[in-house]
C-alpha cells in the first residue's frame, strides 16, 4: 500500500449518522416557493432536527423504549403555550436544519446552501424572536447567522424564553437531579443561569452540581456529530461518573445532541453489563423533565 | 364426517397451503420456512411466498393462507410487504374461497404493537376471506406463541377439505394423524435445525438487551400525549429514512445467503452498526494494536458469522461505507 492510498483510508473522515446525510441530500434540494404563515406570531419555535435524530435512535432497536427525541420538540411547545407565548413552529417541512455541524464540520457549501434558505423562510414568517430547544441552533442563529444584526430578529434559548415568567412545576416525587451544561449554551454563549433558575421552580426537585459545572464542564463527547470511539465515549464516561459520584437520580441536559450521546452511552452499559460500567440514573432533556413536573396536565 | 379416513382425506385432492412471510431481519422467514417443514406432516403441500413480488390476485385461487409478518418501527409494514399491502388495501372481495390465519410479531415495547398484523388481519377479513383461526400477537420472545399458533392454525387448515369447506369436525383427528407423522418427518426435521435460519435461535441472548422504559419517559410520554401540540415533521423524516433504506435495499444483495463484511481499513470504530443490529451479531474487538496509525481507531467491528442474516442494515448505517454484503458461497 502507497503512502497516499493509507492516508486517505485512515484520513480522519467524519462518519456521518444516517439522519445527517439525510439533511446534507435535504439541504441540496432547492425550494423556491414562498411560504406564509397563516397569522402574526411573536414567537417562532425551532425544533431543529429532533424528528430525524428520532427516527434515527428508533431504527436502532437497542435505543428503543429509552430515547425519544420527538418528545422534546412537543414538550418545548406544551411549556411554551403553559407560559402563554404561541410560537409558530418553524419545523422541518418548511425550514431546514440550521447547518451547525455542517459549519463546524468544515461543510461550508452545504452550510450556506442551509442558511440561505432559512434566512429567506425567517423573512417571510414574519416573526420578532425565535426560540431553539437546542443549544447548537441557538448559537447558530445567534452568533453564525447573526440574525440579531441581520434581520433584527431576537434569538432565545428555551430556557430563557421560559425563565422569569412565574411558571411553578412539582415534581411527581422527590428528585435529586443535576444540570449538565452544554457547550453552544454555556461556555460559547455564556448562559448558565437561566436552566438552573427553572430547575429551581420545581417543587420536590433537589438540584445538585457536578463536579464540573458552568465554565468548567465537561462535554458530552461528541461535539456537532464530529466522531464517536472509545476517545470520546471515555469523555462521556467521564461525566456520566460525576453524576453518579453526585448521587443523582436524572441527570438534565439543555441540548437534545447532549441528551442523544449520553443516552446512547447508558443503554450501551446496559447492554454489556459484563464490562461492569453502570449508571443508575436517568438523562432526560430539560424541556422533558419540566413538562413532566406540569402540575396540570391540561 | 368422522368416519372419513383421515390418511385419505390428508393427502388426496388439493392440499396446497400458501405461507407468506413479511419479513425486515429475517424471523418471518425463518419461521415460515419452520412451518414449511412442519405442514409436511399434516399432508398440506406447502408453498412459502416472499410477499415482495407476490401478485395479489393469485390469492383469489388459494383455499388455505397462513401470513406470518413483523411490524418496523412504529406500526409500520416491513419493507418487502410494504407493496402487497397497499395493493391489497381496496382490492375487493376476491378471496370468497380461502381460509386464513395470522401470525403477528411485534414488541410490545412500542406503542403500536404488532399493528402490521393487524392490518393485514382486518384486510384479508375485508377481502371476503374466513378467519379459520385467531391471529396470535408475538412479543419479542415470539417461539412458544409462535408455535402454539401454528398448531391451532395448521390442524384448522388442514381440515380444509378438496372444495375449500373447513370440516370441525376433522380437528382432532388431524391433529393425531399429524403427531402420528412425527417419526417419518424426524429426518427432515433435523435438517432443519441444522441449516435453519439463525434469526429465532439468536433471539434469546438478544431479549436480554432490551430494558423497558423508564417511568419518567413514561410520565413526558403522557404529558405530550396531546392532540393540540402540533407535529414538527416526523413523517418527512419517516419517509425520508424509508427512502434511503429502500435505495440502500436495491443497492445491496441480501438474505440468509449473504454475510455482511467489515473492512477494517476503512472502520473507525464509531458502533453504529452495532446499535442496528437486531441480532446481537456484531462485536467490537481490537484489531492489529501495534500497527495502528491512530490512537483513535483502537477498535474494529466484526460481523459473528453464526448469527448474521445478511439484513443490510449494518451496511445501510455505516458512516463510511466499510460493510459490504458478500455471498456465503
Amino acid at each position: 500500500m502507497t503512502d497516499k492510498t493509507r492516508q486517505k483510508a485512515y484520513a480522519r473522515t467524519i462518519p456521518h449518522p444516517l439522519f445527517e446525510r439525510l439533511i446534507v441530500e435535504d439541504a441540496m434540494n432547492e425550494e423556491k416557493d414562498e411560504w406564509k404563515p397563516e397569522r402574526y406570531h411573536e414567537y417562532g419555535y425551532f425544533p431543529g432536527c429532533v424528528d430525524f435524530m428520532d427516527v434515527e435512535v428508533k431504527f436502532t432497536h437497542l435505543n428503543k423504549g429509552d430515547a425519544d427525541h420527538a418528545s422534546i420538540a412537543a414538550a418545548s411547545i406544551k411549556l411554551l403555550n403553559y407560559a402563554d407565548i404561541d410560537p409558530l413552529i418553524l419545523d422541518m417541512n418548511v425550514f431546514k436544519c440550521s447547518g451547525h455541524d455542517q459549519l463546524w464540520q468544515g461543510n461550508l457549501e452545504v452550510f450556506d446552501s442551509l442558511k440561505e434558505h432559512n434566512m429567506r423562510r425567517l423573512k417571510e414568517s414574519g416573526v420578532k424572536i425565535i426560540t431553539c430547544s437546542c443549544a447548537e441552533c441557538y448559537r447558530t442563529f445567534a452568533v453564525d447567522y447573526d440574525l440579531p444584526g441581520k434581520l433584527g430578529i431576537k434569538v432565545e434559548h428555551i430556557t430563557q424564553t421560559l425563565q422569569g415568567r412565574g411558571l411553578k412545576f412539582k415534581a411527581p416525587e422527590n428528585v435529586t437531579v443535576s444540570y449538565h451544561d452544554p457547550c453552544r449554551l454555556g461556555r460559547m454563549m455564556g448562559e448558565y443561569e437561566a436552566p438552573r433558575d427553572l430547575i429551581q421552580l420545581v417543587d420536590g426537585a433537589t438540584m445538585v452540581e457536578l463536579e464540573n459545572n458552568k465554565e468548567r464542564a465537561l462535554c458530552c463527547g461528541v461535539s456537532s456529530m464530529m466522531y464517536c470511539n472509545d476517545a470520546t465515549k471515555a469523555v462521556r464516561r467521564k461525566r456520566l461518573d460525576q453524576g453518579t459520584d453526585a448521587g443523582i437520580d436524572i441527570m438534565l441536559g439543555g441540548c437534545p445532541k447532549c441528551y442523544m450521546h449520553m443516552q446512547c452511552m447508558l443503554n450501551e452499559e446496559r447492554m454489556n453489563p459484563e464490562e461492569g460500567h453502570h449508571h443508575d440514573y436517568e438523562m432526560m432533556d430539560l424541556m422533558q423533565f419540566l413538562v413532566a413536573c406540569l402540575e396540570d396536565k391540561n | 364426517m368422522s368416519d372419513v379416513d383421515i390418511t385419505a382425506f390428508a393427502t388426496e385432492g388439493n392440499r396446497d397451503l400458501h405461507i407468506l412471510y413479511g419479513s425486515q431481519s429475517g424471523n418471518s422467514e425463518g419461521l415460515a420456512e419452520k412451518w414449511q417443514k412442519e405442514a409436511k406432516k399434516y399432508g398440506l403441500k406447502p408453498t412459502v411466498h416472499d410477499m415482495d413480488g407476490f401478485d395479489i390476485n393469485s390469492m383469489s385461487g388459494m383455499s388455505r393462507v397462513m401470513i406470518v409478518c413483523s411490524t418496523w418501527g412504529e406500526g409500520e409494514m416491513p419493507d418487502n410487504a410494504e407493496e402487497l399491502y397497499e395493493a391489497a388495501v381496496g382490492v375487493g372481495k376476491i378471496l370468497t374461497n380461502t381460509h386464513f390465519s395470522i401470525c403477528a410479531l411485534g414488541d410490545t415495547g412500542y406503542d403500536l404493537f404488532c399493528q402490521s398484523g393487524k392490518d393485514w388481519d382486518k384486510t384479508l377479513e375485508d377481502m371476503g376471506g374466513t378467519r379459520i383461526h385467531d391471529r396470535v400477537d408475538c412479543d419479542v420472545d415470539f417461539e412458544d406463541p409462535a408455535e402454539q399458533w401454528m398448531n391451532g392454525a395448521m390442524s384448522k387448515l388442514a381440515s380444509v377439505d378438496n372444495e375449500g369447506n373447513f370440516q370441525p369436525d376433522l380437528v382432532e383427528n388431524m391433529t393425531s394423524y399429524a403427531s402420528g407423522a412425527v417419526v417419518e418427518a424426524e429426518v427432515e426435521n433435523i435438517v432443519v435445525e441444522s441449516a435453519g435460519t439463525s434469526a429465532y435461535q439468536s433471539m434469546e441472548t438478544t431479549s436480554l438487551f432490551f430494558h423497558k422504559p423508564n417511568k419518567w419517559l413514561k410520565r413526558v410520554k403522557e404529558a405530550v400525549d396531546d392532540d393540540s401540540i402540533p407535529t414538527t415533521g416526523i413523517e418527512k423524516a419517516k419517509d425520508m429514512f424509508k427512502e434511503l433504506r429502500k435505495i440502500t435495499l436495491k443497492s445491496l444483495p441480501q438474505g440468509k445467503d449473504y454475510i455482511a463484511l467489515v473492512n477494517n481499513e476503512k472502520c473507525i470504530g464509531c458502533t453504529q452498526c452495532v446499535y442496528y443490529c437486531n441480532f446481537a451479531s456484531i462485536d467490537m474487538i481490537s484489531w492489529d494494536l501495534k500497527a495502528r496509525t491512530s490512537q483513535f481507531e483502537s477498535k474494529k467491528a466484526l460481523i459473528l458469522n453464526d448469527t448474521c442474516v445478511g439484513c443490510t442494515l449494518c451496511a445501510f448505517a455505516c458512516p463510511v461505507e466499510a460493510i459490504t454484503m458478500e455471498s456465503k458461497v
